[in-house]
């Protein structure tokens, strides 16, 4: 980020990291949340309802986060990567508990 | 490394601040008046003003239902309040997607004509949708995101916060007063910012955040909302039973609030052997916003559940986004969000201003970015505050016959904002535009109070002798701000390029 000063803005790397933070960043959230919703120890509205507050903390995390990642490929990267773990885990997760 | 975090969080700040700032700070400006919107609509409705709902008559108003609703499927009936004097009514038949609605005298159940007004209504759901519906909602959800993301960069960049917060420099230069003015509106109410944005989009989870109702609840958020708030339901029987009292019910339901009263009463398949009566009791004395519910058997009048949102986590969910729809009864309190919430609003506008002062003295010719962006500023701060000037007045001013009144109250308001936003865009010089809307604003604002004196009996004159603080404050707010706009355009007035060269390469906390 140090040289986004020095050197001029190139904007496909600006639509990139907007893009990681905005989409990336909401995927991310999105299957953390589903997760967090099935694996929470606690009665399943009130599972339901943690999750979901602490998802906007999380997204704004995320944002953040990607914007300070040392270039755009790598917010992607750490964005999806984890979205794509989370996904592995509450789908079969629902799956099972009937859903 | 921490000089470039610094630069990246600043220049987030910077760009989000600036594209989301517009729609920002509408949604924050008509968030401040949606503090007092039962307020706004009382006032808006001066046929109610004169209503005593010191006896409510509950049988009265059922029998006004059991002729108006007769074959529809669900009944409401709102109970008057410190903030609404009339019982407000509602009916959906089974074939509509609409209710209908009516105002009626407490005491006799008499209908009472009113005005046809959305009141402060409007400002309510435009601050969440924008007039956009769903769209609106996604796009108002996305600025709260922006805007919690911009308080937290924001206290990143401006890491000399406690030192200044004590500074405000209204006679240094120009720029710094204007930076100091958003930092002390930021500062000094940071955590109201924080909770009322993270609030907001709280209440609007199921949109938003949807993943846990996708995974656990198969997309059935009517589930989840039957499950959350453990509401009765069951399908008409299809055999005719008369109802059981409702007032007797209301008093039964109101013996478990210990000492709570009634906000509202529901009627599901009125007039069917199957009937369900909910009680709720009114938020007035509580934070929690889902409130105690009281069910019946409509037709025996039996008793059948007494809900209390307890759980813990639900609570907290209730508490949440109680205090971001503050329907509890406090005066003060009230107040204390309406001046908050117009820190708020004050500093998504000097943040605005910033970024157009900050590069005003880099360029000596203005790109065509650089006057979009004054332009709007124009028309997003100033346009809208004339907007709902116009808004005000069109209330008083359209005769209380026309047809389609509460349209043409709003439509006054679109049409309004829109030629600011003409305006703005035609006018060369950005001070000119400035001085002009917000001179357009101070006048009307001071007019609200005479035109009130010119159509209805219940002016300031009247009400101010007589105590009437509900109606008096929305008059001498009105004139208040008419005399803080007209202020500010004489302010723009003032030559303002009057800054040093010296003081246009800036240091401090505008570096950080």
């Amino acid at each position: 980020m140090g040289k986004r000063t020095r050197s001029p803005l190139s904007w496909k790397h600006v639509a990139s990291r907007v893009g990681a933070a905005a989409l990336g960043g909401y995927a991310f959230t999105y299957a953390f949340t589903a997760c967090l919703t099935l694996l929470l120890p606690l009665p399943r509205t009130e599972a339901l309802l943690t999750a979901a507050m602490l998802s906007f903390l999380l997204y704004a995390g995320a944002i953040i986060w990607a914007f300070t990642a040392a270039t755009p490929w790598r917010a992607w990267l750490g964005l999806l990567a984890p979205t794509a773990v989370f996904t592995a885990i509450a789908t079969p997760l629902a799956l099972a508990m009937g859903q | 490394m921490k000089e470039s975090f610094t630069q990246s969080m600043d220049w987030l700040h910077t760009w989000g601040g600036l594209l989301f700032g517009w729609v920002l700070f509408t949604i924050f400006l008509t968030g401040t008046l949606t503090v007092f919107d039962k307020e706004i609509t009382f006032w808006m409705q001066p046929e109610l003003h004169h209503v005593d709902s010191a006896h409510v008559n509950i049988k009265a108003v059922e029998q006004q239902l059991t002729r108006l609703g007769s074959n529809s499927d669900r009944w409401w009936i709102e109970l008057p309040s410190v903030r609404t004097p009339a019982v407000t009514i509602f009916w959906q038949r089974d074939d509509q997607e609409n209710f209908e609605e009516r105002w009626l005298d407490p005491t006799t159940g008499e209908i009472l004509q009113v005005r046809d007004t959305r009141g402060g209504d409007f400002f309510y759901r435009f601050h969440y949708s924008l007039h956009l519906n769903r769209t609106g909602v996604w796009i108002v959800g996305a600025s709260a995101m922006v805007m919690l993301v911009a308080l937290v960069t924001g206290l990143v960049i401006h890491h000399r916060i406690f030192k200044d917060f004590f500074s405000f420099r209204p006679r240094a230069t120009f720029h710094r007063a204007w930076l100091d003015a958003h930092n002390v509106t930021s500062v000094l109410v940071l955590p109201f910012h924080f909770v009322i944005t993270f609030t907001g989009l709280v209440i609007f989870w199921t949109i938003y955040m949807p993943a846990g109702i996708q995974f656990l609840y198969g997309g059935n958020s009517d589930k989840v909302f039957h499950e959350l708030e453990g509401h009765l339901e069951r399908e008409p029987a299809r055999s005719p039973a008369a109802l059981a009292s409702l007032s007797d019910m209301e008093r039964q339901a109101r013996a478990h609030w210990n000492g709570g009263s009634t906000e509202s009463i529901e009627v599901q398949h009125p007039g069917d052997r199957h009937a369900i009566v909910n009680v709720s009791r009114r938020a007035a004395d509580r934070l929690a916003l889902m409130s105690d519910r009281v069910t019946f058997d409509g037709a025996t009048g039996e008793l059948l559940q007494v809900w209390k949102g307890e759980l813990p986590v639900f609570t907290t969910y209730s508490v949440l986004i109680g205090l971001h729809y503050i329907w509890f009864d406090h005066d003060a309190i009230r107040w204390l969000y309406f001046g908050m919430s117009l820190a708020a609003t004050v500093m998504i506008a000097t943040g605005l201003l910033l970024w157009i002062i900050k590069r005003r003295d880099r360029h000596t010719e203005r790109p065509l970015g650089f006057r979009i962006v004054e332009s709007l500023n124009v028309a997003v701060v100033a346009g809208l505050l004339v907007a709902i000037a116009v808004y005000f007045v069109a209330n008083r001013l359209l005769p209380v016959a026309l047809p389609d009144r509460a349209d043409w109250e709003m439509g006054a308001f679109f049409l309004v904002w829109s030629l600011c936003t003409t305006h703005s865009v035609v006018r060369a010089h950005s001070q000119q535009a400035w001085r002009e809307q917000l001179s357009v604003a101070a006048l009307l604002f001071a007019l609200i109070p005479l035109c009130n004196m010119a159509t209805i009996d219940s002016h300031l004159l009247v009400t101010l002798p007589a105590g009437n603080w509900r109606l008096a404050s929305v008059d001498l707010l009105c004139l208040l701000a008419g005399l803080l706009l007209g202020w500010a355009a004489w302010l723009v007035n003032r030559p303002v390029e009057q800054v040093h060269p010296s003081s246009a390469s800036l240091t401090g906390a505008e570096q950080a």
